[in-house]
């Protein structure tokens, strides 16, 4: 009964703390935690990028070896605008892999929060079938529903709710069960034996799965435009 | 709370991943795509540069070849024309030469010719005189007019068709 509901107080979404501001704003620990990891992570790629110059130094080859990976990820997989979305899909990439490291500085991942994977999958779908009418204007946006046949049109109406979900689930999923068994183990074993563990679970699953959420982002939006 | 909790916090995440959008765009892609933009450009531009130049050596050195060629068959031309007009200059002088010695020398075959006239003429007067002395002698008496003398020298004409 001990370790059930010691299980249940750690796996709660905690509020960090109230703004005291019209009759108190409750700010989560998600939010909190990726505040601080957006300022760390802010702070790191200013530090990486100040002085830049046209012979690059280690720092400057570091950002480039990043920028570079999601901008030829981008032009692969999205071709001609690969432009205007590289920056989106590079933060979406970059917060994932942030939010489900920060475990191992001590952080509660964010990405434990089923609003933070909600969130982020209601954004990948908006920027999805925005993208599309964007591009393809409203005829051929509308027309992205009856291809290849207009027999699967209902299929393609149905993905609009199942690809928010499926994203949102599938990450929500990993890191939740990862968290619960984490726990578990640190609460039977609390020395060595969670670090191999905690090796694979938070940070092997834990890019894989950012991966895989950037991945299918990317897919379902070169689909979606091209 | 639960721990599926779906609520209106999900705000927030708009709210960080718009300010991260923005922090990443400020500090990371926008800096960073425009360096590697630039750089690609330059390393582009470099190397049609270099293209460019390339051709434009060899351009110019076509150019120095034909030019070198033409130069070449130039002083060919000039020293054939020189050795030409040499030549010609040569015959020329010869040609001179040779008349001049052809000239002179029928001046002095003229001239020696002329002498000897004058030399045998001379003797032969000489010998109608001497003759003429003679037979006067013989016979005792003058023999110096014009008859004489004509008949002096056609005798002595009649021995140098002999002789």
């Amino acid at each position: 009964m001990d370790i059930k509901e010691e299980l249940i107080e750690a796996l709660q979404p905690k509020t960090a703390f109230e703004i005291p501001l019209f009759g108190g704003i409750p700010v989560p620990e998600s939010a909190l935690n990726s505040w601080i990891l957006i300022a760390l992570f802010t702070i790191f790629c200013i530090w990486l990028t100040h002085g830049m110059k046209k012979v690059p130094g280690r720092r400057q080859m570091v950002a480039e070896i990043l920028v570079g990976f999601i901008n030829n990820f981008c032009k692969d997989n999205l071709g001609e605008h690969w432009r205007t979305f590289a920056p989106y899909i590079g933060t979406m990439g970059i917060y994932l892999v942030l939010a489900n490291l920060s475990e191992f500085i001590g952080l509660t991942p964010p990405t434990k929060d089923l609003n933070v994977t909600a969130g982020l999958a209601f954004l990948a779908v908006l920027l999805i079938y925005g993208s599309s009418f964007r591009i393809k204007g409203l005829k051929g946006g509308l027309h992205k529903f009856v291809e290849p046949s207009p027999i699967v049109a209902p299929l393609n109406i149905l993905e609009i709710g199942i690809r928010p979900l499926s994203l949102c689930m599938r990450l929500f999923g990993n890191v939740f069960a990862a968290f619960i068994i984490m726990e578990l183990v640190k609460m039977l074993v609390p020395i060595a034996v969670p670090i191999p563990l905690s090796l694979y679970f938070d940070a092997f699953d834990g890019i894989i799965q950012a991966v895989v959420f950037v991945f299918l982002t990317t897919l379902f939006l070169s689909e979606a435009i091209e | 709370m639960s721990i599926l909790n779906l609520d209106a916090n999900i705000i927030y995440v708009f709210i960080n991943l718009a300010i991260l959008l923005v922090l990443m765009k400020i500090f990371l892609f926008g800096p960073v795509t425009k360096m590697l933009d630039e750089r690609s450009k330059e390393i582009a531009d470099t190397i049609d540069g270099a293209n460019a130049k390339m051709e434009q050596a060899e351009q110019s050195r076509q150019e120095y070849e034909a030019q070198l060629l033409n130069a070449k068959k130039e002083a060919q031309d000039i020293v054939d024309a020189a050795k030409k007009r040499g030549q010609q200059e040569y015959e020329a002088q010869l040609a001179k030469a040779r008349d001049d010695i052809a000239r002179m020398q029928a001046d002095a075959q003229k001239q020696a010719q002329a002498d000897r006239d004058a030399l045998l003429e001379g003797a032969r007067q000489e010998i109608a005189m001497l003759a003429l002395l003679a037979a006067s002698k013989v016979s005792q008496q003058k023999m110096n007019s014009q008859a004489d003398r004509d008949m002096v020298n056609a005798f002595l004409a009649e021995v140098e068709e002999t002789a």
